[in-house]
C-alpha cells in the first residue's frame, strides 16, 4: 500500500515536472530589445541575367540579344549591378528546373533571371522568364510575353521593367521612348528636326523634315502624341503630332509667337506661352473646345509651364523679379508664388511624375546644371553641373532625369542622371541632340 | 481522479497561453505577407504550370544546428528567482533539470556544477548601468554591421512610411537561427514599395549572418542580450 502511494506520488511529480519542462522548452522567448537600424546603403543589387534558353537553334542568337538588353537596362538604372555571364558557374539549360542556388550565392547574386525563347512559325518571338530570389531560394516573378520578331527589343524592355518593379517596388521605365531635337550641319546653318528613339538610344528615326526647324517636343502623357514648335509655315507655331496616324495640326491660330507647349496630365489640353506685343504670358488651350484661357498677365516674361501630375498646379519660369526664377500657381492661374531663391537664374522647370520634386536648370558660376527641389522650393540640390546642362525631362517613374549637355565649342548631346546624382550617363545618339522629352510607358 | 483534474487543468492552461502568445502574429504571417509575395500576374500568358517550382526544389543543406548544451552554458546563473515560500512539505524538491535531461535521453548533458548561483549578472532591461552599456553596445554593433547588408529605402518618394520591424533569433555563434518574423507591417498587400522594404530587411538579415556579437569583448558573453531581439528598419527622411 505504501509502495503504491509512493508510486502514485512519483507519477504525479513526473507528470507535473514533464509539463513544466515542456512549457519551458515550448514557450517562445520574448524579444528583449528593440534596435533601430537607420543607416543602410544605396549600393546596386547584384543580379545575374542568364542568356535565354532557345527551344530551337535558330532562336539562340535572339535569346542572347534579349538577355543583353535586359542586362543593359538594369545596369543603366544604377540600381542593379549585372554580373558578367562569363563568371556564371551554372549554365541554365532547363528553366523548369530550379537553379543551384549555392552556385549563384558564390557570385554574390541576390537575384537570378532565366528564360526560354521560342520563334514561332508566324514569325513571332515568345519568351517565358522566371525571376529567382537567390537568398530566399524562391521564385518571385514570372511571365510570358510574345511580340513580332522584329520588335524583340520591346520584350526585353518589358521584362526588364517587370524585374525592376518586382525588386524595387517602383514602376519601371525601360519600355518607353525619347523624342528630341536632332541637330546637324554647321552652326551658321543648323538643321534641327525631331527624332524619336527607344529610351536606350536604339531604333532612332526622324519625325519631321529638315526643310524647316522644329524644336521643344513634348509627349502627351496619355496617348502617342507629341506637341512641338515648328517654323513649317515660316511663322513659329505650336503643332500636335499623332504618332499613330502621323497626322499633324496647328494648335490654335494665335497672333504673335506661341512656344513652350506642354500637355495637361489628362491629355485634354496644352499649356503654352504666347508672345504678344513683346509680353510673354502663359495660356491653357483646350484641344477639344479649342479655347484658350490666359493664366498669367504679368509684364515680365512668363514661360516654360509644366503641370503637376494631378493637374491642379503649374510650375513655370518668370522674370518678374528681375531675373528668371521658378514660380508655382494653381491651374487656373491663381495663387502665384515664387519658390526658387538660390544663387543664379532658374529655368525649364519640369514637375516630377511622382509629384514630389521639380527639376530645373540653374545657370550661374560660369556654367549651368540640372537640379531638383521640393514643390515648395525647399531641399534644393544639384544633380549635374557643367559648361551647359539644360532642359530636364523625367522618366515615367520619376527616378531618372534626361537633359542635354554642351561643352565649350562642342556639340550638344543627351545625358541622364538619377536622383542620387551618382549615376550620370551619356545617351548614344547618331547626331548632335538637344531638348529631349521622355514618353510615358508604351501601351 | 484529483490527479486527472490537475493534469487536465495544466494542459488547458498551456494551450491557452500558447494561443494568447501567437495570436497577434498569425494574421500577418500567414495571410497578408504570404499573399503579397506571390508571383506577379503576367500580362500575356499565365504560367500556372510553373507554380509548383519551389516544391520541386531540392532541399539545400541546412545550416549547422545549435547544440543543446551550448545554449545551456550561456544561461545566466542568477536568472533563477529566489524561493518565495517554504516548501509545503519537507520533501526533496523536484529536480527539474535532471528530469529534463532524463526526458532528452541518455546522451543528454548533465547539469553543469559551475552553473550554480554566483555573482549577479546584468539582465536585459533591468535598468542597471551595466545592462544599459551592453544594450547600447549591441545596438551600435548591429547598426554598424547592417550598413553593408541593408539596402535602405531612403531614395523612395516617402521613405518615412517604409518602416519594417523584424524579430529574429541568433545562435550563440551569431548565426541566424530560423526565419525572421515580420512584426510590422501587418500587411503589404497592394503596396509594392512596402513589400520591397520588408524583403530588403529580411535579405539584409540573411546576408549579414553571422553577426559579430560573439567576438565582441563586451557583449560576447551576454548571449541573452542578443539572442532574440526586435529590429526596426527605417531610413531617416532627408
Amino acid at each position: 500500500m505504501q509502495a503504491m502511494a509512493l508510486k502514485n506520488m512519483f507519477d504525479w511529480r513526473v507528470a507535473i515536472g514533464a509539463f513544466a519542462a515542456l512549457v519551458a522548452c515550448a514557450a517562445p522567448a520574448r524579444a528583449q530589445l528593440t534596435i533601430d537600424i537607420t543607416e543602410g546603403n544605396l549600393d546596386p543589387m547584384p543580379i545575374a541575367v542568364h542568356d535565354l534558353t532557345p527551344t530551337s537553334p535558330d532562336a539562340a542568337q535572339i535569346g542572347r540579344d534579349i538577355a543583353a538588353v535586359i542586362r543593359a537596362d538594369l545596369e543603366r538604372s544604377g540600381l542593379f549591378r549585372s554580373i558578367s555571364p562569363q563568371a556564371f558557374i551554372e549554365q541554365i539549360t532547363d528553366i523548369y528546373v530550379p537553379p543551384r542556388f549555392s552556385d549563384w550565392r558564390i557570385l554574390d547574386a541576390k537575384a537570378l533571371a532565366v528564360g526560354e525563347v521560342t520563334l514561332t512559325p508566324d514569325n513571332r518571338v515568345r519568351v517565358i522568364y522566371r525571376l529567382w530570389d537567390v537568398l530566399g531560394q524562391e521564385q518571385v516573378a514570372d511571365g510570358t510575353l510574345a511580340i513580332a520578331a522584329d520588335s524583340w527589343r520591346r520584350i526585353a524592355h518589358r521584362i526588364a521593367d517587370q524585374i525592376y518593379e518586382r525588386i524595387t517596388g517602383e514602376r519601371g521605365y525601360f519600355d518607353s521612348r525619347i523624342v528630341y531635337v536632332s541637330e546637324t550641319g554647321p552652326r551658321s546653318r543648323r538643321v534641327k528636326r525631331l527624332m524619336m528613339m527607344d529610351q536606350d538610344g536604339a531604333n532612332p528615326f526622324f519625325l519631321t523634315s529638315g526643310d524647316f526647324m522644329s524644336i521643344t517636343p513634348r509627349f502627351s502623357p496619355t496617348e502617342q502624341m507629341i506637341t512641338y514648335m515648328s517654323f513649317e509655315t515660316g511663322r513659329p507655331r505650336v503643332y500636335l503630332f499623332n504618332l499613330e496616324t502621323y497626322r499633324r495640326e496647328v494648335l490654335g491660330d494665335f497672333p504673335g509667337l506661341s512656344y513652350a507647349p506642354r500637355f495637361h496630365p489628362n491629355g485634354g489640353s496644352v499649356v503654352l506661352t504666347l508672345d504678344q506685343n513683346g509680353n510673354s504670358d502663359i495660356y491653357s488651350y483646350n484641344t477639344r473646345t479649342r479655347r484658350a484661357t490666359r493664366l498669367t498677365s504679368d509684364p515680365g516674361i512668363d514661360t516654360s509651364p509644366s503641370y503637376s501630375p494631378d493637374g491642379s498646379r503649374i510650375v513655370f519660369t518668370s522674370g518678374r523679379s528681375g531675373s528668371p526664377q521658378i514660380y508655382v500657381m494653381n491651374a487656373d492661374g491663381s495663387d502665384q508664388r515664387r519658390i526658387s531663391f538660390g544663387q543664379g537664374r532658374y529655368s525649364t522647370p519640369a514637375w516630377s511624375p511622382r509629384g514630389d520634386l521639380i527639376a530645373f536648370t540653374r545657370e550661374g558660376g560660369g556654367g549651368a546644371g540640372i537640379g531638383v527641389m521640393r514643390v515648395d522650393g525647399s531641399g534644393e540640390r544639384m544633380l549635374s553641373q557643367s559648361y551647359w546642362d539644360e532642359g530636364p525631362t523625367w522618366s515615367p517613374n520619376g527616378r531618372v532625369i534626361m537633359f542635354w549637355r554642351e561643352q565649350p565649342g562642342g556639340s550638344p548631346r543627351l545625358w541622364s542622371v538619377d536622383l542620387t546624382g551618382r549615376n550620370l550617363r551619356q545617351i548614344t545618339t547618331s547626331t548632335d541632340a538637344s531638348d529631349p522629352a521622355w514618353s510615358p510607358l508604351l501601351p | 481522479m484529483r490527479l486527472g483534474f490537475i493534469v487536465s487543468f495544466v494542459l488547458h492552461a498551456i494551450v491557452f497561453a500558447a494561443l494568447m502568445y501567437d495570436w497577434p502574429f498569425l494574421g500577418a504571417r500567414e495571410n497578408s505577407y504570404a499573399r503579397a509575395v506571390a508571383p506577379t500576374p503576367v500580362e500575356i500568358v499565365t504560367l500556372s504550370e510553373l507554380a509548383s517550382a519551389r516544391a520541386q526544389s531540392p532541399p539545400e543543406p541546412e545550416e549547422e544546428t545549435l547544440e543543446e548544451n551550448e545554449e545551456a552554458e550561456v544561461q545566466p546563473a542568477a536568472a533563477k528567482p529566489p524561493p518565495t515560500a517554504p516548501a509545503p512539505r519537507p520533501e526533496r524538491p523536484l529536480d527539474l533539470g535532471g528530469l529534463e535531461n532524463r526526458l532528452k535521453g541518455p546522451g543528454a548533458p548533465r547539469p553543469n556544477p559551475a552553473a550554480a548561483p554566483g555573482p549577479r549578472r546584468p539582465q536585459v532591461g533591468d535598468g542597471s548601468r551595466e545592462s544599459q552599456t551592453i544594450e547600447s553596445r549591441v545596438a551600435a554593433l548591429t547598426q554598424r554591421h547592417m550598413v553593408r547588408c541593408w539596402r535602405s529605402s531612403i531614395d523612395a518618394s516617402d521613405p518615412g512610411r517604409l518602416q519594417v520591424v523584424l524579430r529574429f533569433r541568433l545562435d550563440p555563434r551569431g548565426r541566424l537561427d530560423g526565419t525572421p518574423r515580420v512584426l510590422s507591417p501587418r500587411s503589404v498587400a497592394g503596396d509594392p514599395e512596402l513589400r520591397v522594404a520588408v524583403e530588403r530587411a529580411i535579405r539584409a538579415v540573411r546576408d549579414c549572418s553571422p553577426f559579430p556579437f560573439p567576438d565582441d569583448a563586451l557583449v560576447g558573453e551576454h548571449y541573452d542580450f542578443w539572442r532574440e531581439n526586435d529590429y526596426r528598419f527605417g531610413a531617416q527622411p532627408q
